[in-house]
């Protein structure tokens, strides 16, 4: 057969123990060029060589990291042929395309993770906000030395709810208020688990020694509060109303 | 049986990152044994794929990109209640080195204790690793390596460190120092890295240090 010496790419003729017959042009003027294939790889990429360039395996393709004149660990892409006891081995260098891939994927790494930690701190933000929100929904407003004024806004579900419930039982707690008013004016909807929570923050005012008296509750609200017969509060059809009685109720 | 490492391998191959962040968040374990028992051995084991031909280089990126990316959503809740801290830790490969994900096993480690922390990334020249030394002033430099025959850039890049006027404390670590002995390079104050527990006591007993007021 024809030498292969002119071939345009680095290319080996070995024998089966893996010594160097012939190579090509291609192939000097890349690699240090031995007695030995294995030679031109360092100890980690031996063990593939002595694996996959065996006589047993008559056609063969797989990657391996090679010495050459520049890179001590360039990645080549190795075809092996053999015939009879000789293998003919073409050597194509996959370096700059890996090297291209490795720093695409880099640059889309780091895009990722950027924007996935902006979206990430961005809902962060937004629980915070939301979260702030349900606490202005029923401010707690002291009104005179034993009362309290909690006017609800908005629909009311049971983690808004949750949210507004903390603060109202630690100012509860620290001034000791006698009744506390509930004011539904700006309510719309409750939801049945904001009516069970609702419920079970009246008890826990109750049990802290002090009444609740529900202003302005509508005729839709009503149903389902308070179903388990627990809920014992005064009602008042007006704030006005309300107001006027204790505050009547508390003068001498 | 089915080990973790082997489900987080098969979704970092697959290009999964979704299925490779849910299986570390989801993992009941403590997070370095997360690192030890799940990301260690799936990332050897994906090295080993190479050897018996059943993946290539390509492949091998794309896994460390994943990879890195559920790591790095792991450590996110961390993350961000540490940009007070006045402990800082900078990182980095050495250049032409491409293993990143040790590296930044350890310094997610240094997020959990939290400190603030710089990951430079892999292939990091000296030249631009000193200048980010010196503008951030670290109080830890954690350099790491890979392949045997980038030792002679370690040492430089060891000895360039341990010239910083503020004295960092610095940590060597990677594949290289359980292939070699390094410790001849290594000054005072270079610790050479063995494994994550190592750094993890480290951590700890600095921490224990600072709660006594020991200085």
């Amino acid at each position: 057969m024809a030498s292969g010496k002119f071939l345009p790419l680095p290319y080996f003729f070995i024998s089966s123990d893996w010594k160097i017959l012939d190579y090509s042009h291609a192939a000097s003027s890349i690699f240090l060029i031995g007695d030995d294939f294995s030679s031109l790889v360092d100890e980690e990429n031996r063990q593939k060589v002595s694996q996959y360039i065996q006589p047993h395996l008559s056609e063969m393709q797989f990657e391996l990291n090679m010495k050459t004149k520049h890179d001590p660990l360039a990645v080549f892409e190795i075809s092996v042929r053999w015939e009879a006891d000789e293998a003919h081995i073409i050597c194509v260098e996959k370096t700059k395309e890996i090297d291209q891939l490795a720093s695409d994927l880099m640059k889309l790494r780091s895009r990722l993770s950027e924007t996935d930690f902006e979206l990430l701190e961005k809902k962060e933000e937004l629980e915070d906000a939301i979260n702030r929100i349900h606490k202005l929904s029923g401010p707690f407003i002291p009104l005179y030395e034993e009362a309290g004024l909690v006017p609800l806004f908005g629909d009311l579900q049971a983690d808004k709810l949750q949210v507004i419930e903390a603060n109202i039982l630690s100012r509860i707690d620290e001034e000791e208020y006698e009744q506390v008013f509930f004011d539904f004016h700006g309510v719309g909807k409750i939801t049945m688990n904001g009516k069970e929570k609702l419920g079970q923050l009246f008890e826990a005012i109750q049990l802290m020694g002090t009444k609740t008296v529900i202003v302005g509750l509508s005729p839709s609200q009503v149903q389902g509060l308070g179903s388990k017969g627990t809920l014992q509060a005064d009602a008042m059809a007006s704030l006005q109303q309300a107001i006027s009685i204790y505050v009547k109720k508390a003068e001498p | 049986m089915t080990e973790a490492w082997q489900h987080f391998a098969a979704a970092l191959l697959a290009g999964d990152e979704r299925q490779a962040y849910s299986l570390l968040a989801d993992d009941p374990r403590p997070s370095i044994r997360v690192y030890k028992e799940i990301i260690t051995p799936a990332m050897y084991d994906i090295g080993e794929k190479w050897l018996r031909n059943e993946i290539t280089v390509a492949d091998e990126h794309l896994a460390t990109s994943v990879c890195d990316f559920a790591l790095a959503q792991y450590i996110f809740p961390f993350k961000r209640i540490n940009k007070q801290s006045e402990d800082k830790a900078m990182f980095l490969c050495l250049e032409e080195e491409q293993h990143v994900i040790g590296s930044k096993m350890v310094a997610a480690l240094f997020e959990e204790q939290h400190w603030q922390v710089r990951h430079l990334g892999p292939n990091l020249p000296l030249a631009h690793a000193l200048s980010s030394a010196e503008e951030w002033r670290p109080k830890v430099i954690g350099l790491s390596a890979a392949i045997p025959y980038r030792i002679p850039a370690l040492k430089e890049y060891i000895a360039a460190f341990e010239q910083l006027p503020w004295k960092p404390k610095i940590m060597v670590g990677g594949r290289v120092v359980s292939m070699h002995d390094i410790r001849p390079y290594c000054g005072r104050q270079t610790q050479v890295i063995y494994d994550l527990d190592q750094v993890a006591g480290w951590l700890n007993e600095l921490a224990e240090e600072q709660a006594d007021g020991v200085r």
